[in-house]
């Protein structure tokens, strides 16, 4: 015979450790919820307000082997940083439209760019940019060329870029063009005014 | 020597290596590619002015200092694809290939693209012949005055 006060004390044991589970699920479910909120493709922050200004873009053209430069108007922000990001992601824009001259894979984006000490662009691509990326030579120094002509048209300033992957540096960019290297803009423009 | 004649993943930095330790005269990275026509023939993004004297030079730079070699090297590939009759389309940049930068050595990246658009003509025996034979004709050329440059 299990007595009075023991029966109690294992079903208040029991009720506790049921609760406790309980709550552990709620948290885990809210933890989760909050991830695949954090992992969606939606934009996290909102589209800059404010009236659209014009930029000037660099645009590779795959079957003529060209660079063209073109006018395109966004809204921009004043953070030096937050301004190329926007003007990257316009040039996205168009390179992921159906019938782009140079075409990249979807979810293509720029996570973020510094502007380090007023003069070198630290461009922090996502993983989706450099995974659908095409393979070659040619492909990839035409992506590569128009990224750094495209910046340094609208900020006269930059005069280096460097890019990262997801915050980290990566070898090349889908097997062939340097993505270590610390890209001289000068250098770059020399070679777009050729191909222009 | 062949720094792979099979499906092998080799890294960037261990062809380098190769290249750099067999102290080989002419370093050659074949590509085929499918943007474009032609061949392509690219060089290092290094100039003479990020040379670096001395015995220890940076792995990164390593090529400034052999960049007038790669030029001489590059010119003469694309003059033997001019004069060779061989119908092939050719031109010269200079563009950021790994691991051209790491290579102490005259140093070029080729890339064979189609020959009239379709991809086909990349494993055709004669385009593929064209494309070796001058580039044989041109290492052949070439070598001496590399030789004499150094």
């Amino acid at each position: 015979m299990i007595p009075r006060h023991m029966q109690i004390a294992v079903a208040l044991a029991l009720s506790g450790i049921f609760g406790v589970a309980f709550y552990m699920l709620h948290l885990k479910d809210t933890a989760h919820g909050g991830s695949a909120r954090l992992s969606s493709d939606s934009p996290l922050a909102p589209p800059v307000a404010g009236p659209a200004v014009p930029i000037t873009l660099y645009i590779a053209y795959d079957g003529d082997g060209v660079m063209r430069k073109r006018t395109a108007s966004a809204a921009l922000p004043s953070d030096p940083g937050a301004r190329a990001r926007e003007v990257l992601r316009t040039l996205l824009g168009e390179y992921q439209q159906t019938n782009s001259s140079h075409p990249l894979a979807g979810g293509s984006d720029v996570n973020d760019v510094f502007v380090v000490n007023g003069s070198i662009a630290v461009v922090d691509l996502n993983s989706a940019f450099v995974e659908g990326h095409r393979s070659g030579i040619w492909v990839e120094a035409l992506t590569i060329d128009s990224l750094i002509a495209t910046l340094a048209a609208n900020n006269p300033a930059i005069s280096q870029v460097k890019f990262l992957v997801e915050g980290k540096e990566r070898e090349t960019l889908a097997g062939h063009a340097d993505l270590m290297a610390l890209y001289d803009v000068a250098q770059v423009n020399q070679l777009v005014r050729r191909l222009e | 020597m062949m720094v792979r004649d099979g499906d092998t993943t080799i890294s960037l930095d261990d062809r380098a290596v190769l290249a750099n330790t067999s102290h080989a005269a002419v370093y050659v990275a074949l590509h085929a590619g499918n943007l474009g026509r032609g061949v392509k023939v690219y060089t290092s993004t290094l100039s003479s002015a990020d040379a670096t004297p001395g015995l220890f030079v940076p792995w990164e730079k390593a090529q400034a200092n052999f960049v007038r070699t790669s030029e001489l090297l590059a010119a003469v590939v694309v003059d033997e694809f001019t004069k060779s009759n061989s119908q092939v389309p050719v031109a010269l940049f200079p563009a950021p290939v790994r691991p051209l930068n790491n290579v102490a050595g005259a140093a070029l990246a080729v890339e064979v693209a189609p020959l009239r658009g379709n991809l086909e003509s990349l494993t055709n025996a004669s385009y593929q012949d064209a494309v070796a034979q001058a580039l044989a004709t041109a290492l052949t050329t070439v070598r001496p005055k590399i030789e004499a440059a150094q």
